[in-house]
């Protein structure tokens, strides 16, 4: 099977819209950034999305950097709209090497059910006890090693 | 006063300010219970009872109450890693009753760790309250909301 079969043909500005999203630009922002509305820019993502197989941007941007890692980038032929030159270069900085750099945001987002804490039986002390009773083990730990450590300076003097 | 007391203090006026800035109730609730039991606790810490530091004891008791009541409401992660430091500093007050003393000194060493662990724990919480702004203001451009779309919605990207 060719790249070009496994690659699924994004239009130019689903590409770009889908960058755009990527780079954590809400729809009003690209709407505006693309003099679009808001409506056709959704459009433009929904289809991108099923065009992808997935159901959000972030999926979305994941799964572009890994079809496009390595390879050149599919566009369908559509004569109208090349990417504007700051896309293009935001395409390229976002695909170097293959990969999306993930910052402490996008980790953040991609926690899901985890972005709040978890309760158990409706409360979140386990979380809280759990938290304590680590931080005292490290304090224990650090406390018995604080005399032979410095015992074991005191020798090598 | 010791320079790493002026040095918590200022880091706490700072990462408190920022915290009524861009925080919610529960936040903003959280920074007034932190700063009134460092208050209580510069003006109740000659009150002992039976040997015990009983006017700073019951200033962490409340404050750990309070912080457990407002990380369940809230659900931020900031609240439960705050209340699980205020635990430890409670559990400190008790070192005194310890047989070893070399471990009481310990705990007593702790409690000047756990003010410094606070204090980081505010400001992870100013980074949790902007990264869960962010995301709902994302999710309210192109997305739907979990639980809602009321106050304490989560947004999910679409």
């Amino acid at each position: 099977m060719t790249q070009d079969a496994e690659i699924p043909r994004l239009t130019p500005r689903e590409q770009e819209i889908l960058l755009l999203a990527g780079r954590r630009l809400g729809d009003k922002e690209i709407a505006q950034q693309l003099n679009l509305s808001p409506r056709t820019v959704q459009n433009h993502l929904h289809r991108a999305y099923e065009k992808l197989g997935v159901s959000d941007r972030l999926q979305a941007a994941r799964r572009l950097s890994d079809l496009y890692s390595g390879g050149s980038i599919p566009i369908s032929p559509t004569p109208d709209a090349e990417p504007s030159a700051p896309v293009s270069a935001a395409l390229s900085t976002a695909l170097e090497n293959g990969t999306m750099r993930r910052s402490l945001y996008e980790r953040y987002a991609a926690l899901d059910g985890w972005r709040r804490p978890r309760k158990l039986g409706g409360s979140l002390l386990w979380l809280i006890l759990g938290w304590a009773l680590a931080w005292l083990l490290i304090a224990a730990v650090g406390a018995s090693l604080a005399n032979p450590v410095l015992e074991l300076i005191h020798r090598l003097r | 006063m010791h320079p790493l007391q002026i040095t918590l203090i200022a880091a706490n006026a700072v990462g408190f300010s920022l915290l009524l800035w861009k925080g919610r109730l529960d936040d903003r609730l959280a920074v007034l219970v932190m700063t009134l039991t460092q208050i209580g606790s510069f003006a109740l810490t000659e009150v002992t009872w039976n040997g015990m530091r009983a006017g700073l004891l019951s200033m962490d008791l409340l404050c750990f109450l309070f912080l457990w009541a407002l990380a369940e409401r809230g659900g931020r992660w900031w609240l439960v890693l705050a209340a699980g430091f205020q635990l430890i500093g409670l559990l400190g007050h008790f070192a005194p009753f310890l047989a070893q003393e070399r471990l009481a000194w310990a705990l007593v060493t702790l409690l000047w760790g756990v003010w410094t662990l606070v204090s980081i724990t505010v400001f992870f919480g100013v980074w949790e309250v902007m990264a869960d702004r962010r995301f709902a203001r994302e999710g309210r451009d192109g997305a739907r909301m979990d639980h809602g779309g009321g106050a304490r919605a989560a947004a999910s990207m679409e």
